[in-house]
């Protein structure tokens, strides 16, 4: 289908968005394709938490943006979910109450049982941290497991396109580095990524597109593999430090 | 900016909040309102009145118990119904020699206020609904007695309420009675609220952990809360029946205490003025629909319907205009590391926290292993490891959440008590969390000042009476707050809801909030975690300031750059035990470390 392939696979266009009548996002233009990996940086209060909860139907928003084809206007999050648009939101939101393994199978709780089960176990395969872990509630893992959990919880419903929060905050650097070596293979096997992220190096060594957003709006797109790539980030980022009066 | 112009005290008003005039004046126009009522209503509407001022003298009391300390305290008409028979009963004689309508009052309050005290002392040991529950049946039994103790309460028959002498016994001079003791509750919550204790409540309400490291001790806390309450309310009691001039335990129905509960609630948590608003409202509302009287109930719950969905924050959250200006969106964190000296004023002395052979199991599983640690004042002591290896667990055996099994934590020589977790802070133990606990109601300012309660010098009372060492400790708070947040970087920020923040400023507000003991040592879980590169390095040397002022700092982390930049001694865990401790350099070229952490 050429027509179809054409078209990215999330594409949003003069997005806004924000919290009551504060105003967070103005007119942001992002598009990921199938099986691409996009990082989303900025400094904090940026706009890019409110950007992937406005895309995945968290916060109202005005604009256009389509996911797969597909129009989605007044879509609820239960629809974008279903509609193949994964969103692991930051700060290790687990059920802490729930043993590991129900944390994971209500991640995927519409799919047939005997695929639920069989999408889990192999999700539990790559992290066998948590993996040792799950029969036991999710409140005794360590923050940082209880990030992997969120992470783990991302990737059992195999979406189109997965969009993960700062999902190295709170990891150790070898675990940072096994994250970003799943999101790698995810991408072979034609899952599409978008990442926002603070550890700036590896995101854009993983990346194969990088945007960088400040003040609501993007200031940068660029493939990554751009030589001047790390400087014109720098400035993007400066931008915003540049105008904050300093304190004596 | 000049920092010493901005950090300057500011007197802290009536209310002894910070913005003075605004906050105080819808109360000031309610107060001209209700003096001048009687000049426009009259006859039907001044008993409107006088019941709207009866049920706030009980509702300012319990917004204290329900909206600040959060405690789910529906029975409350319990004390009502208490208060109303003690005033009558003594005040008409049939059992006692008759006393005097006002000392009768008197009396009934301090009875009330043990039986608040009584009623509340459950929610110390239960929760939420089990707490609920108990009132509820309070609520039950003070009823059944006084149906079934005849000899006093009159039964079914009931008894008339007391009468109050001259000049308060026509219909507006009683009116002025209960608007002046109204006035009068409002004037002293209002204080509390703003006073250590009020933020201390809210603390427990929303952040109890933060609570407890602050050193806020519940039980201290809510005691007072209770008496004060169940006094106010059983106050309410004996102006109650002097308003029905003949009471009977059906006046006193459950519906009641779901009005007095629903006012706070639909006035919002955390404030005096909306719950007010919210008694008037309800007070009034089925005065107005009248011939919708069968209907009261169902209009109660469609009305707190409407505004759980509509504004969760409830009428006080829409009349806070200040709070929907919006931020800059390009404000950075600026840290004044040099501000440091200023807030650690005084001379301190060397010393050391240790670890000990320190032991720990969680269900046979073995979290830490035969641990020696040791911190020295002045220094950064950074503490990494792979997921899971006990770091957090460490800092919560230190600060007194978790009980060692075996080994001790001792602070210069002397063991800490296991699980004395509120006794950390008196000896300057701080810590922030890994994911920040902060009161999202309140503002920034608010929060930090938490931090210092344990500070302050005035009691329960001096602050409900505004007396002169309430209103030096708030402002002493008050400057101490402004200092430390100037010294994060946060300042400007003060007066802001600190559900607004992001979550890199909320980082540096725990900071802020710990540096408030002006700590010996000062525990931290993942300072760094969603920081930037740049936030992160002006965060590496505000740590090296607080270090330099002879703090000892353990940084739990995962940004080697952070760790091996500031930290003067490095120790590594794995599976909770010691894997290898040294300093930056040696710990970056460690082989085991490099495979089990670090990576290559």
């Amino acid at each position: 289908m050429p027509t179809l392939a054409a078209e990215s696979l999330l594409q949003a266009s003069d997005l806004s968005a924000g919290y009551g009548k504060i105003r967070v996002l103005h007119g942001v233009d992002l598009r990921v394709g199938a099986g691409e990996i996009v990082a989303l940086l900025g400094p904090n209060g940026a706009g890019k938490t409110t950007l992937l909860r406005a895309v995945s139907g968290l916060l109202p928003w005005s604009g256009n943006v389509r996911f797969a084809g597909r129009d989605l206007t007044g879509a609820s999050p239960r629809d974008v979910i279903k509609a193949g648009l994964g969103h692991v939101i930051e700060g290790h939101r687990v059920f802490t109450q729930l043993p590991v393994l129900d944390n994971l199978l209500l991640a995927a709780y519409d799919l047939p049982r005997g695929e639920r089960i069989a999408r889990v176990e192999e999700v539990l395969e790559l992290f066998p941290e948590v993996a040792a872990k799950r029969h036991e509630r999710a409140a005794s893992l360590s923050g940082g497991q209880q990030q992997i959990l969120a992470v783990a919880q991302g990737l059992v419903r195999r979406p189109k396109l997965l969009m993960l929060d700062e999902p190295s905050a709170g990891l150790s650097p070898v675990l940072v580095d096994r994250v970003l070596v799943v999101l790698r293979q995810l991408r072979e096997a034609g899952t599409a990524v978008l990442l926002v992220e603070q550890l700036i190096e590896k995101a854009l060594a993983l990346a194969d597109r990088v945007y960088a957003l400040a003040r609501g709006s993007i200031v940068l797109e660029a493939r990554t593999g751009e030589a001047d790539l790390p400087l014109r980030l720098e400035d993007a980022y400066l931008a915003t430090a540049r105008r904050t009066p300093q304190s004596d | 900016m000049d920092a010493a112009a901005k950090l300057r005290p500011r007197r802290a008003n009536v209310l002894g909040s910070t913005s003075t005039f605004s906050a105080a004046l819808p109360l000031l126009v309610l107060l001209l309102l209700g003096l001048g009522f009687p000049l426009f209503g009259g006859g039907y509407w001044g008993v409107i009145a006088t019941r709207a001022c009866v049920y706030w003298v009980l509702v300012s009391g319990l917004n204290l118990v329900v909206g600040f300390a959060g405690q789910i305290a529906i029975g409350w008409v319990a004390l009502l119904t208490l208060g109303a028979y003690t005033t009558s009963v003594l005040a008409a004689g049939n059992v006692t020699p008759a006393f005097p309508p006002y000392l009768a009052l008197a009396i009934a309050a301090t009875v009330g206020g043990v039986f608040g005290l009584i009623i509340g002392l459950p929610a110390l040991r239960l929760r939420t609904f089990y707490f609920a529950i108990t009132t509820l049946g309070f609520a039950t039994i003070v009823t059944q007695v006084a149906l079934a103790w005849q000899s006093v309460t009159g039964g079914g028959v009931g008894v008339p309420g007391p009468i109050f002498p001259e000049p308060f016994s026509s219909q507006w001079g009683f009116y002025y009675f209960c608007f002046g003791l109204a006035a009068i509750c409002t004037w002293m919550t209002a204080n509390l609220a703003a006073s250590r204790f009020g933020r201390a409540l809210t603390a427990i309400r929303d952040a109890e952990v933060a609570a407890e490291a602050s050193g806020i001790s519940k039980p201290a806390l809510l005691v007072p809360v209770f008496l004060f309450s169940g006094a106010v309310a059983a106050a309410a009691g004996g102006l109650f029946a002097s308003l029905q001039s003949y009471i009977t335990p059906d006046a006193f129905t459950l519906d009641l205490s779901v009005l007095f509960f629903i006012a706070i609630l639909i006035g919002g948590r955390g404030s005096i003025l909306g719950p007010l608003l919210g008694t008037i409202l309800l007070t009034v509302l089925p005065e107005l629909a009248a011939p919708l009287v069968a209907w009261s109930t169902f209009l109660y719950a469609v009305l707190l319907l409407v505004i759980v969905l509509a504004i969760p924050g409830g009428i006080a959250e829409l009349l806070d205009f200040k709070n929907r200006r919006p931020l800059a969106s390009d404000r950075a964190i600026i840290p004044q590391p040099n501000l440091i000296k200023r807030l650690f004023d005084e001379p301190r002395e060397a010393g050391t926290l240790t670890l000990e052979q320190l032991a720990m199991n969680f269900g046979g599983v073995k979290a830490i292993d035969d641990l020696d640690l040791e911190i020295r004042r002045g220094q950064v002591h950074g503490l990494i490891g792979p997921n899971g290896s006990g770091k957090t667990t460490i800092l919560n055996v230190i600060s007194g959440y978790y009980a060692q099994q075996h080994g001790a934590v001792r602070l210069n020589g002397t063991a800490l008590p296991i699980l004395a977790r509120r006794q950390r802070a008196r000896m300057r133990i701080a810590r922030t969390f890994q994911t920040p606990r902060i009161v999202g109601s309140a503002s920034v300012l608010q929060n930090v000042m938490i931090g210092g309660t344990i500070d302050g010098k005035g009691t329960f009372v001096e602050s409900l009476l505004s007396l002169p060492r309430h209103r030096r400790d708030e402002n002493t708070l008050h400057a101490t707050a402004m200092l430390a947040l100037a010294t994060v970087g946060l300042d400007r920020l003060a007066q802001v809801r600190a559900d607004r923040l992001q979550h890199s400023e909320l980082r540096f507000t725990e900071i802020a909030r710990a540096l408030m003991l002006r700590p010996a040592f000062l525990l931290l879980d993942e300072p760094a975690a969603g920081l930037t590169t740049e936030e992160i390095e002006r965060l590496g040397a505000l740590l090296l300031a607080i270090a330099q002022v002879g703090t000892g700092v353990l940084v739990v982390e995962h940004h080697p750059d952070l760790i091996f930049d500031i930290c003067h001694h490095v120790t590594v865990l794995n599976l909770g035990r010691l894997l290898a401790a040294g300093t930056p350099a040696e710990i970056r070229s460690h082989r085991e470390v490099v495979n089990a952490y670090l990576g290559g």
